[in-house]
């Protein structure tokens, strides 16, 4: 069984349909979930403890750096992460970023938003396109980063980019632009999340 | 003493050759303990990496020893991470791997193949930045890269390189990364960029600010 930790906000992990909940029903039979709520210093031998990290908190800054290291090194040691929403937001620390490979530029009021699978050569059952209601959130991805789009988000005639993975060193990236509400989770999305899985863990 | 570790191409130069500059690039380190010349870091660990404060690279092969070793990103990316220092001296062929592109916050639009003309350049230091404060104005004979900048690395810039058109570009910053700091220096084609009294104190000076160094380190 392979082990992933949840590194959540207080309150919001334990949202009934939210946080570790959906996690634990995405990758039910695989991975066991742990959550930690609120952590602002995690030891390299913590994130070593699991096969991936989950980043579903928007309090990064709160981190201290000794933090911020160890997950890089974790990383780049040949560690999984998996990034949604609010965890892909920091004003402090932008090597974070760097390591997600992009990060948040704006956001508007939530709405119905188009999302549409990108051309690639991955798996051809890989979800088209899907719709959902959201926080319109727009990413930059980082020239230097070389991360490769999944899904890009449809609004007012623009594409952004909404879901992408990279590797970085010995390591895997996984990024969900969204995921700020229970609402955001919907079969395709769950599918997406079980396959970046896949992909994180057993390098697929 | 803090420890540095200085790699440089003493066996097989390519374009700067370590050999020439050694004498007067190690005693720049004045204030630490140098262990000069190495020359296989794509043989290092993460932890060959530790027992340095300090790694310094003048080299120009990391790019062709890139792609053959498995570990040589991994472990610069953990050393840093995790609280060591980067100063990368004038060819930033590094960066040829983007994790280390973001690391320094930029990335050379095009390896270097040969040597590209040399051209009269001025370097102006910011007074602001502690790597640079004191230093004075300078002019060296180098080459100018093309450099494209990452959006997702703070760099301080602390020297601006103007050319005889008066046109300025970046030549020399900083950037956190993690625990760590890294550093980059533009000057250094020739042997007078180290002779240089004003590019040694800053070279001398960013290896003090990245290693967080203090008087009884000596």
């Amino acid at each position: 069984m392979k082990r992933a930790l949840l590194l959540a906000d207080p309150g919001s992990s334990r949202e009934p349909g939210y946080g570790e909940e959906i996690f634990r029903d995405i990758y039910k039979g695989w991975m066991e979930i742990e959550t930690l709520c609120g952590g602002r210093e995690i030891s390299l031998e913590q994130f070593c403890t699991c096969h991936t990290v989950i980043l579903h908190t928007g309090h990064l800054d709160a981190w201290s750096r000794e933090s911020v290291g160890n997950l890089i090194a974790y990383v780049a040691d040949g560690g999984s992460l998996m990034a949604l929403g609010e965890g892909l937001h920091t004003r402090r620390y932008p090597e974070i970023l760097g390591l997600l490979g992009g990060g948040l530029k704006g956001k508007s009021t939530p709405c119905l938003l188009d999302f549409k699978k990108t051309e690639g050569k991955e798996s051809p059952e890989r979800v088209e396109s899907f719709s959902l209601t959201e926080e319109a959130r727009f990413y930059e991805l980082d020239p230097l980063g070389e991360s490769q789009v999944l899904y890009e988000m449809e609004y007012a005639c623009r594409s952004y980019p909404a879901v992408w993975r990279r590797n970085y060193a010995w390591g895997r990236v996984f990024c969900l632009g969204f995921g700020t509400m229970a609402e955001s989770f919907p079969p395709p999305v769950r599918k997406i999340l079980w396959e970046a899985g896949l992909w994180l863990l057993y390098r697929t | 003493m803090k420890q540095i570790i200085l790699f440089g191409d003493p066996t097989y130069p390519l374009y700067h050759p370590y050999k020439e500059v050694s004498d007067l690039l190690e005693s720049i380190f004045e204030d630490f303990q140098v262990t000069g010349g190495r020359e296989h870091f794509e043989t290092f660990e993460a932890w060959d990496y530790e027992p340095y404060d300090l790694a310094v690279f003048y080299t120009d092969h990391w790019i062709d020893k890139s792609g053959t070793s498995p570990q040589q990103v991994q472990a610069l990316l953990h050393y840093v991470a995790r609280g060591g220092s980067l100063l990368v001296l004038h060819n930033l062929d590094l960066t040829v791997d983007p994790e280390v592109a973001q690391m320094l916050g930029a990335r050379l639009r095009h390896p270097l193949e040969n040597p590209g003309p040399l051209r009269k350049l001025r370097f102006l230091p910011d007074e602001t930045h502690p790597v640079s404060r004191g230093v004075e104005a300078f002019t060296l004979e180098e080459e100018r890269f093309g450099v494209e900048y990452g959006f997702f690395t703070e760099r301080q810039e602390f020297l601006q390189a103007v050319d005889e058109e008066g046109i300025s570009t970046p030549a020399g910053w900083t950037s956190c990364f993690g625990r760590g700091r890294a550093a980059y220096l533009s000057p250094g084609h020739t042997r007078e960029a180290f002779a240089d009294p004003s590019c040694r104190r800053l070279i001398r000076q960013a290896a003090r600010w990245l290693t967080n160094f203090k008087e009884e380190d000596t």
